[in-house]
């Protein structure tokens, strides 16, 4: 017993050493609980040409797990969040452009009635500046 | 007049063909497989997109305004009984199918197309088409005037009345080449990290979303349970079209989606203007750069010689990306561009809306061609003969203070004529003093601005009107509240 106590000071010493800082246990339990529930995946990234332009992803939920995606979480990788059973989602996309351009959303969802994945086009023009597109 | 028509009809036919997949709406159910999504997301393009269908408040005041001049047009074209309808139906037409924007000022009505695909890595070319309200040649109606009186407002007439809507349209086309050093593109890029952090701090929640899903869903749940779907943009409109209750709930959507898309954009427009996201296109064509023009003026009967006109314009605006670099460095001791150092550098750096660019410089060449027409009661026909003229203009712009609301700008152009010895060679100069005015001062004035400009001419009929005389060469006119264009004491 008191070698495992001491196995662990040396751990939590460890972490401290090297700058991590471990997540509060509350929201760690949240995720994995929110994981554990997870009925599937949706997964958003954007590529742009011409513009500048900029874009934010909304995803409405009949549950509370609304999520919102910014223009550089979209841009940097591959946004992702889990779907939980029995809510529905709703996906809108909007963005702005500083100049002509084009931009495309890759939408990928992985749900109990299988996989699908699209590519949604906002071009400017004929687009206008500003755009709202529907996109799930 | 007819040319005229077929080569703007033709104009338009071809628009149309690249438009096409645009104009195309489909909200029937005659394919089952296709997915909810599919409806939604073309007509939510639809309803972003400048058009008819995107701002039915601003159509109609379009419509009126066009209707208005095509009915003044019409009014001229008194030998022509199918002049209202042709105009008019290029005018629809070219809205309908979404081929750009209709303009119009006192007397035209201008066609600027939609610039085409695919051009973001040469350049961008923005064609147009203007309908100038067609009026006798200037020099013919001088020659008039000096007709015998009995015979002038005859000839006058008879001349006028052969004028027709469209005996007189210029045909434009401009182009903006990028950049094709490595700089442009380091640039940009630049600039796109700078929108990514404006568009990022700028507020979206959006009630659109809240009434969408609870829309989508109330479709959802009108299904069977075996035909629901966690996303139901992916329930089949075979499924939705074959229940009454879901495709009852998706009419309403469908209802209410244009004016709700409507107000989500109109929210991110004034939410992004507030936050400035919009000036950064500013930064980008402020830097020096090229701007190449050609256009062909094509004239009938009274109303005149065709002209052709080609022009090379370098410019450099009040502010520009490499402007806000330097003074990110110089003033704030940052290596990098950010929102802060961007919002200070426009701040000290503000300009007059509408103002000239910093600096800009054209070189234009132009022909007229030759004109004969015969004069209703004179033997003798009024004939002119082809010309050619080269002109440099230059133009040049500063703000005096700190306060950027005094501005200075000096234009002066030289015309080096050929062939034409009533025009000879002419070297007109402006400078202009602007002041913004304050907010009660500018009710009062009706605008904005007070505007003062010298006039100098080389010779005194090239001077212009002015409002007082300073020389037979040299005036001055003034303006308070209107722009310096519309000048008027």
């Amino acid at each position: 017993m008191p070698a495992k106590k001491k196995t662990k000071k040396l751990r939590l010493k460890t972490i401290k050493k090297i700058g991590i800082t471990p997540r509060p246990p509350r929201m760690r339990r949240r995720a994995a609980a929110a994981e554990t529930l997870a009925s599937g995946t949706l997964e958003l990234s954007v590529m742009k040409k011409g513009g500048p332009v900029s874009t934010s992803v909304e995803v409405g939920s009949s549950g509370d797990d609304d999520r919102m995606f910014s223009d550089q979480q979209l841009t940097s990788g591959t946004a992702k969040m889990p779907l939980l059973p029995g809510n529905t989602y709703t996906v809108v996309w909007q963005g702005a452009f500083v100049k002509p351009g084009t931009a495309v959303l890759h939408v990928e969802g992985n749900t109990s009635q299988g996989h699908f994945a699209d590519d949604v086009t906002a071009q400017h023009p004929p687009l206008g500046d500003v755009f709202t597109l529907v996109v799930l | 007049m007819r040319r005229a028509f077929v080569r703007i009809a033709a104009c338009v036919c071809l628009g149309a063909g690249l438009a096409a997949t645009a104009w195309a709406r489909d909200l029937d159910c005659s394919d089952p497989d296709r997915k909810l999504k599919d409806v939604l997301r073309e007509l939510s393009a639809e309803f972003s997109s400048p058009g008819p269908a995107a701002d039915p408040a601003s159509k109609q005041r379009d419509e009126r305004l066009t209707d208005a001049l095509t009915d003044e047009l019409a009014s001229r074209a008194t030998s022509d009984g199918l002049a209202i309808g042709r105009l008019d139906f290029l005018r629809r037409a070219f809205v309908a199918l979404d081929l750009g924007a209709v303009s119009e000022d006192e007397n035209s009505l201008v066609f600027n197309f939609n610039p085409g695909k695919g051009t973001e890595k040469s350049g961008q070319f923005s064609p147009r088409i203007i309908v100038h309200q067609a009026a006798l040649y200037g020099p013919l109606d001088d020659e008039i005037d000096t007709l015998d009186e009995t015979i002038r407002e005859a000839s006058r007439d008879a001349l006028d009345k052969g004028l027709g809507d469209l005996d007189d349209v210029e045909y434009v086309l401009r182009y903006t080449p990028h950049s094709q050093l490595p700089t442009a593109d380091a640039r940009i890029k630049d600039v796109q990290r700078l929108a990514t952090q404006y568009y990022d701090k700028t507020p979206k929640e959006m009630d659109f979303l809240g009434w969408l899903q609870q829309e989508e869903s109330s479709i959802n749940d009108a299904l069977p349970q075996e035909s629901r779907n966690p996303f139901p943009g992916n329930i089949p409109m075979g499924d939705i079209c074959g229940n009454a209750d879901a495709k009852n709930a998706l009419q309403l959507l469908v209802n209410d989606l244009g004016l709700k898309i409507a107000a989500a954009n109109e929210l991110l427009r004034k939410r992004l203007e507030v936050v400035g996201f919009f000036r950064l296109a500013d930064l980008i064509d402020g830097e020096p750069r090229f701007l190449f023009n050609g256009s062909t003026r094509q004239r009938a009967d009274a109303a005149g010689p065709d002209e052709t006109t080609l022009s090379v314009t370098w410019q450099i605006g009040a502010v520009s990306y490499r402007g806000a670099r330097r003074y990110a460095e110089k003033k704030l001791g940052k290596a990098e561009l950010d929102v802060t150092s961007v919002d200070a550098y426009f701040e000290t750096h503000g300009r007059l809306a509408d103002s000239l660019p910093l600096f800009s410089f054209v070189g234009e060449y132009s022909r007229v061609s030759s004109f004969q027409i015969a004069i209703p009661g004179v033997v003798d026909e009024f004939r002119t003969e082809p010309t050619h003229k080269l002109t440099a203009k230059l133009a040049a712009g500063c703000y005096l203070g700190a306060g950027h609301d005094t501005r200075l700008d000096l234009t002066a152009s030289y015309d080096d004529v050929k062939d034409d010895t009533t025009l000879l060679d002419r070297f007109v100069a402006e400078l202009s003093w602007t002041q913004q005015l304050g907010a009660s001062f500018a009710k009062i004035a009706g605008g904005p601005e007070f505007v003062a400009t010298l006039v100098y001419a080389n010779k005194p009929e090239f001077r212009g009107a002015v409002d007082e005389d300073l020389g037979l060469r040299a005036g001055i006119k003034w303006s308070v509240g209107k722009k310096k264009d519309g000048a008027t004491k």
